[in-house]
């Protein structure tokens, strides 16, 4: 046997083997084709299926996410609210306590001290003046009676000078009896006359002075006096409403103080809560990554199922799903959001019919509002 | 003047929480939506330190980590992972990516800032 023929034997029984153990091939994938003839309807519904779900849940995904950043964003509002109030809280807070003085600000407490202590300087410095009169009331008295000794003094005087009047007469009447030796005498009887008539002058101008003085004193005295038997009552009751005034401010500051730290204590309860509440919706990330991992599983399956398909050599767009299985999904779903994804359209692309009449004067008015929102555009 | 922090994060709850309790402390903060948007956000502005996610699409963390360590002006400015990914080996990943720390959602407000206060101080 030649290599040639031997070579065609080997190629013979190979080949002979080789087409035995492909039609033993053939014969059981058609057995079995068979037989996965069957499950062709369930993988057509079951891919479409697994898109469904996989849509249903990337659907849900953003939609948790919209709404969990609206409702964020509405704490966020809350709490910058929160966090002005506080600082207004704050600042009412620093500001209660104090009152503008001479352009300064001064702690009420120490306002209220200056006050007190004003008022008790002006109490002391009346009582004062007012014991100042007594005692100026009693000089005058003293003075009084004085004036009224000078007045006595006075009128003794006159009649001394009245006296010396009378003598420098009769020493006149004398000097001329002694006739040429009594001249000098008369000379000397007339200068006492003239000066007994000076002092008379004299006398009656300082009566007219002292008269002058005591009209004064008198009036010094009545005046006095009146300032002296002044009623201080008022002025004493004054500086007590003042003080009852001032303590009742301070108390009122108080209360406003221990209010307002209350509110403040409170705001910061409430910047806390918000703050955690906040943090709480921290599970939506974590949700949508589950939701998310979930989805990506789903569609390994899918891929996966497609494989299949390729592998029995069919087509995806030949395959014949289970349209009962299809709709009854469908109508088992209760949002037309469901609904939306199910048939693959964007969520947004039915007509809105939230509001329903089924009074037809209502359906009239409902159509009335359209036409007039379409005249408006 | 306030420092900035850079927040990157896919998904918008976690960037207004984060927003949220940083400017609360005082901070200015700036966001991206992912590693991408964060690069030209960082390359945009002087940013004092990033929080960045893990998974996040076009492109993640990690990647936005390594771009930004081969900038001069980012070398050394402190990366903070703040993920949901607890896995030790994506952690190492992350440390040799050039991340400073490793926080795993969900995170604390206090655990946070207190974190933020020690990297800048460092």
């Amino acid at each position: 046997m030649s290599v040639l023929e031997l070579l065609a034997l080997v190629f013979v029984f190979t080949g002979g083997l080789c087409s035995g153990a492909g039609l033993l091939y053939m014969r059981q994938l058609k057995l079995s084709s068979k037989k996965v003839q069957g499950i062709k309807p369930f993988m057509g519904t079951h891919i479409q299926t697994t898109k469904i779900l996989s849509d249903q849940l990337e659907s849900i995904s953003q939609d948790i996410e919209t709404s969990i950043s609206e409702i964020i964003q509405g704490f966020v509002d809350v709490g910058h609210l929160s966090q002005t109030q506080g600082n207004h809280i704050q600042k009412s807070l620093n500001n209660t306590g104090n009152i503008e003085h001479n352009g300064e600000s001064v702690e009420l407490e120490v306002f209220v001290e200056k006050v007190n202590s004003s008022l008790e300087e002006i109490i002391q410095t009346i009582l004062w003046i007012t014991e100042s009169n007594a005692q100026v009331i009693a000089i005058m008295d003293d003075l009084s009676e004085r004036g009224e000794r000078i007045n006595e003094c006075l009128g003794q005087m006159d009649s001394i000078a009245k006296q010396t009047h009378l003598l420098s007469l009769n020493a006149s009447i004398e000097a001329a009896r002694a006739g040429e030796q009594g001249k000098g005498f008369s000379v000397v009887a007339d200068e006492v006359c003239k000066l007994s008539n000076q002092a008379s002058a004299f006398n009656e101008s300082i009566e007219d002075e002292i008269i002058g003085i005591q009209q004064g004193l008198d009036e010094v005295y009545a005046q006095t006096k009146k300032m002296g038997t002044r009623d201080l009552t008022p002025i004493i009751q004054c500086q007590e409403t003042v003080s009852i005034l001032v303590h009742s401010l301070m108390t009122s500051k108080n209360s406003i103080s221990t209010l307002l730290e209350e509110a403040g204590s409170q705001n910061l309860n409430i910047s806390g809560s918000v703050q955690t509440l906040v943090q709480k919706f921290q599970f939506q990330d974590r949700t949508m990554q589950r939701l998310q991992h979930i989805s990506e599983t789903l569609d390994r399956i899918q891929k996966d199922m497609e494989e299949i398909l390729v592998c029995y050599g069919w087509r995806k767009e030949h395959l014949t799903p289970d349209e009962e299985f299809l709709t009854g999904m469908l109508s088992g779903y209760t949002m037309k959001e469901e609904r939306s994804v199910h048939k693959g359209e964007s969520a947004d692309t039915e007509e809105d019919d939230d509001i329903l009449f089924f009074d037809d004067n209502l359906v009239a008015m409902q159509n009335e509002t359209e036409i007039f929102s379409e005249r408006k555009e | 003047m306030s420092k900035t922090i850079l927040t990157v994060d896919d998904s918008i709850s976690i960037r207004q929480m984060v927003a949220f309790t940083l400017k609360q402390a005082g901070f200015n903060v700036v966001e991206a939506s992912d590693g991408e948007q964060g690069l030209q956000v960082a390359r945009n502005n002087s940013v004092d330190l990033i929080i960045t996610d893990l998974n996040m699409p076009n492109m993640d963390g990690l990647q936005m980590i390594q771009n930004l360590r081969g900038d001069a002006a980012y070398k050394f400015t402190p990366i903070l992972m703040l993920t949901t990914e607890s896995d030790d080996t994506k952690k190492m990943a992350g440390k040799q990516a050039g991340a400073t720390g490793w926080l795993v959602k969900p995170f604390n407000p206090e655990q946070l800032l207190k974190v933020i206060n020690k990297v800048m101080a460092a």
